[in-house]
């Protein structure tokens, strides 16, 4: 018997019995879809909380800050630092140079005076109709419309294509659009200072500000200069003081307009971000950079050991899948046991023609390979899209309460292993029905 | 038989098909969402600069301030503006006024005129001479639009006879430099006594504007601005 008469002989006997192999299928697609669905939240999750830990960050991101180290506690996740120590170029540079270090990113920043939008007046001819849109409501003229104080802060300058690197979250909207000069975000502290709390992020985005600095002073006038600036996202950030975020090239012509030598002086370094090339290099490029003399933070204790707990968890939900995965076995099992009994007369004469125990056993161990394939492709399927149900669902509520959302994140390995995984199921589950099908002999097999 | 095992191939190789593909589409990584080109503020953009006496705002929020007003609803979106603050009038520090303005580069220039002056009895033939040495370095600079607000009427008590004289020479004074010089004249005067007569609470205490004079001021310097060009 040739492999594509076991192929014809077992598809045969799917299609002869399409209820039976459908729910055999089904239960192969529910146990391969639960254990991929939970395996895909369980890696998500673990891959947001650990996010949450570094604040959006690389896990091997270590905050330098503009300090001398503190001996005593240099080795704690968060120390208390020295005295200042101003983060310098040449600094910057040695920092570079340290072996195991993959990233460096300067954190600067500018200050200003943050001007919110204003309504034009109602009455003036910029705004002839009381309540039109964008006007202002004030029903006394002297009063002005009714405004939040401006925010003296800082514009914190980013190089937004490291953002992986960054400690930064994106909460609403989007980011800068490379290299833009008009295009800022807004951390929550500019939220909260507008009065506005996190799950109403979004309304911020696509407002204008005016971003105020006094210039230098060149002649007997004080110019205050206003540049415009559009809040395209809302972001958690945790790189410096600051309630706006922008590329550097904005903060520079920021800082430049305040500097007597029209911005020649170098912007002062506020912070660096550096990332170890491996999660366990991080303590030995920590104990560097304090060499250099600079105090550094890193959550790395605590990433280490909220990853061991999360492990935990993804082998308990692993576990229940599997358990899923294996009375999905036992149902193939018992369908080709009744598959057998009832192919008595048919094994038999197969066998009085000639076919071999082997062949027998092919076509049964291919009919169980078959419904773990096809349970294997549909369960897989069913659970991604259940996972990405339950991560949309996710993000529903994590955006109502200002929280950055999940990423869906699926290795390649989790399907094609599904459906792998799936096929050695049937495969073992068929072993045994298979098994005694081949061993029947012919004579009793035609009697039975 | 074998047509029958074909197919069961095919339908195969499709489902395997389309689980990668399913597979795969998951697995994108979130990241940046950057798409487009990048909005820069560059070398020729609107640069307008207000010239005032006294903080434009005055007791107004400053976001209800004229030229910020008028920079939101009458100038390019991505226009810097420059609030050039005089607290002694222009005249009196002419040159390296001058100078401080140019090096602002400005495309637009909007001038709240003569009031320090006014108040220190400056002559007003002077006024207008230095006003148009003043307008003609700006169009000598080839500054694209220049507006001009004359003096605005006082809400306080009434003046006499000859302070309303001396206004008006001012003011006349000023339309004569604007037309000399190409620079638009916004007649705030008119504007601020029609508002009056008709009761609107453009002025407060002081002369001072209010909100509503605020929105006013920023109008009259829009009509005024038109079509005029904004940048070089």
């Amino acid at each position: 018997m040739t492999w594509r008469d076991a192929i014809t002989l077992a598809t045969r006997e799917i299609r002869r019995r399409p209820a039976r192999a459908a729910l055999t299928v089904l239960s192969v697609v529910l146990a391969s879809a639960l254990l991929c669905a939970l395996l895909t939240i369980a890696g998500t999750a673990k891959t947001r909380v650990l996010s949450q830990l570094s604040h959006g960050g690389s896990l091997a991101g270590i905050s330098v800050e503009p300090d001398s180290p503190n001996p005593a506690q240099e080795t704690l996740d968060d120390p208390v630092p020295g005295p200042p120590n101003p983060i310098t170029p040449a600094a910057i540079a040695a920092i570079s140079r340290l072996a195991d270090v993959q990233t460096v990113l300067p954190i600067m920043a500018a200050s200003v005076e943050v001007v919110p939008p204003a309504p034009p007046p109602t009455g003036s001819t910029l705004c002839p109709a009381p309540g039109e849109s964008g006007c202002g409501t004030s029903s006394d003229p002297l009063d002005g419309p009714v405004m939040t104080p401006l925010l003296s802060t800082a514009v914190i300058g980013a190089n937004f294509t490291s953002v992986n690197a960054l400690p930064v979250t994106l909460l609403a909207g989007r980011l800068p659009l490379p290299g833009s000069s008009t295009e800022i975000v807004a951390d929550e502290q500019y939220l909260a200072a507008l009065g506005i709390t996190s799950s109403r992020a979004a309304e911020i985005v696509g407002t204008r500000v005016q971003l105020a600095t006094n210039l230098a002073a060149n002649g007997p006038g004080t110019v205050t200069r206003f540049e415009s600036a559009e809040i395209v996202g809302v972001v958690d950030q945790q790189m410096t003081t600051g309630d706006l975020v922008a590329w550097p090239q904005l903060v520079r012509s920021l800082y430049a307009s305040e500097t007597p030598a029209g911005g020649h002086a170098d912007l002062p370094i506020e912070g660096a971000v550096v990332v170890a090339r491996q999660l366990g290099e991080v303590s030995s490029v920590r104990a560097s950079i304090a060499a250099i003399g600079y105090s550094t933070a890193a959550p790395v204790g605590l990433i280490l050991s909220v990853g061991r707990y999360l492990h935990v968890v993804e082998l308990v939900l692993s576990g229940i899948g599997l358990v899923a995965l294996a009375i999905a076995a036992l149902g193939i099992a018992n369908a080709l046991f009744a598959a057998v009994r009832e192919r008595r007369r048919e094994i038999g004469v197969l066998k009085a023609i000639g076919a071999r125990d082997r062949d027998v056993l092919r076509i049964f161990l291919f009919e169980a390979g078959t419904l773990g394939v096809f349970g294997g492709i549909l369960g897989t399927a069913l659970g991604i899209v259940i996972a990405a149900g339950i991560a949309a669902n996710a993000n529903a509520y994590l955006h109502s309460q200002g929280l950055g959302g999940v990423t869906l994140s699926v290795p390649l390995l989790l399907p094609v292993g599904g459906v792998v995984g799936s096929c050695l199921v049937a495969l073992v589950a068929g072993a045994l029905p298979a098994h005694r099908a081949s061993r029947l002999p012919a004579r009793e097999a035609v009697d039975a | 038989m074998r047509r029958s095992a074909g197919r069961l191939e095919k339908v195969l190789a499709t489902a395997a098909a389309a689980a990668v593909v399913v597979g795969l589409s998951g697995c994108g990584a979130g990241g940046g969402d950057f798409s487009g080109p990048a909005p820069v503020r560059t070398g020729a953009a609107v640069t307008y600069v207000s010239i005032s006496e006294s903080p434009p705002a005055g007791s107004v929020d400053v976001r209800a301030s004229w030229p910020l007003l008028f920079e939101s609803t009458s100038l390019p979106r991505w226009a810097l503006t420059d609030e050039l603050v005089l607290p002694d009038g222009w005249v009196f520090s002419e040159g390296a006024v001058l100078d401080q303005l140019l090096a602002l580069r400005p495309t637009v220039v909007t001038l709240v005129a003569g009031l320090p002056e006014l108040s220190e009895g400056l002559a007003p033939g002077s006024f207008a001479a230095a006003l148009r040495r003043l307008l003609g370095a700006l169009r000598g600079a080839r500054v694209p639009t220049v507006l001009v607000a004359n003096l605005l009427p006082s809400s306080g008590p009434a003046t006499t006879p000859t302070q309303d004289a001396t206004v008006a020479a001012y003011n006349k004074a000023i339309a004569a430099a604007c037309a000399a010089e190409g620079a638009g004249l916004v007649n705030a005067d008119a504007l601020f006594t029609q508002a009056l007569r008709q009761g609107k609470a453009v002025l407060g205490p002081g002369d001072a504007l209010t909100a509503l004079g605020q929105g006013l001021l920023a109008s009259g310097f829009r009509s005024v601005l038109g079509h005029r060009p904004v940048s070089r």
